[in-house]
């Protein structure tokens, strides 16, 4: 070894993975040599002063806890997909096939551009292979029948621009849920939440339409707008347009997200929501939800994606209406108030807003409550 | 039902094996993230991924090493997409920080601080000269001076050859001691190495320096 050797290997000496002999020759030039024994101390001198900085610490014991908690969660997880992959297989084929046959008798809402309205085209996909780790996947399933919301871009015709969603849908329902480790099971019943539910339908009732039993869902839709849009099939196509949005036209904050509007629509009122604490307006597109135009809003609120559609109302089209509401006798509590209802579908919640026969809908993973409150009240956020 | 019985006591095992390595991951996730929302962050990634893959594990190999390597893994991916998302990036500086301190080197102006030099450096200088290194340089600086891991481990930690951990530990090393020099010199620690009009250090005037340094530390 020579000096030029003992400056390059002074870490590999210092930090003891020399085998014997060499180390041995190592310590034999480092005798000999007082200049390279000189800097090998200042290497080590520093070496040293770096470990004593890079002292080893211990994690908090909350730290460990949550750690702890996130496995349990992935590990539940994890069991479920084993326990449930067969039943829920077979399950999801029989569902499909029930839902492809009442496809051929009637259609469904969708959401599609303003400009071309798509035609809902029936998607028969391998659900069977795509069993999720969740015990309700059965009714997620469902949902890739006829009833998959087509959102095209509003330029290209609609011909050549109907992106429907695969089967692999029922995996995208599901919220992000390892950023979500408290999340309730994916698909919740609308809820017995006494905050929202103002003038909740009943639990049987909207139980009846998310759970997907489409007969309920169809005389609804039959007897109101109102309840066409809050049939299992139009609650899944919003999520789904939620889930996988196309690009909005306008970005930008509300002053230019409304010069947008106002070129293209007869009258635009203010964003449904006020950018405030935690909420703020990405963009907007203008887009056609069950055969009615709607403005669909891009929110971010309280760090995830909130979507807005706000129906514009058009002559010659039926308003929206309550049919609780509007059946309250003048003394009921219910009668003149606002409408504000909440369905939940495979862990997201969908609030609905009803003022004066204008409809807005509120979709986000975030809790009923935190967005009424939003819709409730806009001008003090 | 057999199945899930297996399962459960593959997480048993799982938490035997990995949950003692917690404190130093947690230690290691901090150089890394550099704020303990991110860090604890990396942690339960790292801990859901090694319980996830568990099976690949093989028991009674090094398991501390293989958590190490997940963590490494998802910390460079992370990094990654997240230089994606930025497109300008701004870790190219370090890099060319890193030529610098080499092209010094060569020119022999670099030379080690002594001992009393760097007891007398705060360790903010410290944990500055750590974080000015590229990523790569500082995770093989931390798995070797804060983990104690070997040079074996690390190229295992790292997925490289050992020649590889060599080279970036002494590069890694060698430009942090270049970052402290600067440090110690505009703090008025020690005198700047004066440069010929070439740039580069004359070999006279350093010899002298040593020896008058010396002198002055005798007397």
């Amino acid at each position: 070894m020579n000096c030029q050797d003992i400056q390059k290997f002074a870490y590999t000496y210092l930090d003891e993975e020399f085998d014997e002999r060499d180390r041995a020759e190592y310590q034999t030039h480092l005798t000999m040599c007082p200049p390279c024994r000189g800097t090998v101390e200042r290497d080590a001198a520093f070496r040293d002063a770096v470990r004593r900085h890079l002292c080893p610490t211990t994690a908090d014991p909350e730290v460990h806890d949550r750690v702890h908690r996130r496995l349990a969660e992935a590990h539940r997880k994890a069991r479920m997909s084993r326990t449930l992959a067969v039943p829920l297989a077979l399950a999801a084929s029989l569902a499909l096939a029930f839902v492809s046959w009442q496809a051929m008798r009637q259609g469904a809402p969708t959401e599609a551009p303003m400009v071309a309205a798509a035609p809902a085209a029936p998607v028969m996909t391998a659900a069977a292979g795509s069993a999720t780790d969740t015990p309700v996947a059965t009714e997620a399933v469902v949902a890739n029948g006829p009833a998959v919301g087509t959102e095209a871009a509003p330029a290209a015709p609609a011909a050549t621009d109907t992106p429907t969603l695969p089967g692999t849908a029922v995996a995208a329902l599901q919220p992000a849920t390892d950023r979500q480790p408290d999340s309730e099971p994916v698909l919740r019943r609308p809820a017995a939440d006494p905050s929202v539910a103002a003038n909740h339908v009943s639990d049987e009732r909207s139980a009846g339409q998310v759970m997907g039993g489409s007969l309920n869902a169809d005389s609804l839709a039959q007897r109101s707008p109102f309840g066409a849009i809050r049939s299992a099939s139009s609650l899944r196509a919003m999520v789904r347009s939620h889930i996988r949005p196309l690009p909005p036209e306008v970005r930008g904050p509300a002053a230019l997200v409304q010069r947008f509007l106002r070129e293209r629509l007869p009258y635009v009122g203010p964003p449904p929501i006020a950018d405030g604490v935690g909420v703020q307006l990405h963009g907007a597109r203008l887009s056609r939800f069950a055969g009615r135009p709607v403005v669909r809003y891009y929110y971010e609120a309280f760090g995830k994606p909130l979507t807005v559609f706000q129906f514009v109302r058009t002559p010659g089209q039926e308003p929206f209406e309550d049919p609780e509401v509007e059946q309250a006798s003048p003394g009921d509590p219910k009668a003149g108030e606002e409408g504000v209802l909440l369905d939940r579908l495979a862990g997201y919640s969908i609030v609905h807003s009803l003022k004066g026969g204008e409809l807005t809908c509120l979709i986000s993973e975030l809790g009923g409550d935190e967005l009424h409150n939003l819709i409730r009240a806009p001008t003090v956020l | 039902m057999l199945r899930l019985f297996q399962r459960d006591r593959e997480r048993e095992a799982f938490e035997k094996e990995a949950m003692p390595h917690l404190d130093s991951l947690h230690g290691y996730a901090m150089h890394l993230a550099r704020n303990s929302a991110d860090a604890e962050d990396l942690v339960q990634e790292t801990y859901v991924k090694a319980l996830k893959n568990y099976k690949r594990y093989t028991p009674g190999t090094n398991c501390r090493a293989w958590l190490f390597r997940i963590m490494t893994n998802t910390f460079f991916n992370l990094q990654r997409s997240r230089k994606r998302r930025r497109s300008v990036g701004s870790e190219s500086l370090p890099d060319i920080e890193m030529q610098v301190a080499e092209h010094h080197q060569d020119q022999g102006i670099y030379r080690p601080l002594e001992a009393q030099v760097l007891d007398r450096m705060v360790s903010t200088h410290m944990t500055e000269a750590l974080a000015s290194l590229p990523d790569d340089f500082r995770t093989v600086l931390l798995l070797a001076d804060l983990q104690d891991f070997s040079y074996k481990e690390i190229a295992e930690v790292c997925e490289c050859p050992v020649g590889t951990v060599m080279s970036r530990l002494y590069r890694a090393r060698k430009a942090m001691q270049r970052k402290l020099l600067d440090h110690a010199v505009n703090e008025g620690i020690v005198e700047r190495p004066e440069l010929d009009e070439n740039g580069v250090i004359p070999m006279d005037a350093f010899r002298l320096r040593g020896k008058r340094s010396a002198n002055g530390g005798n007397a």
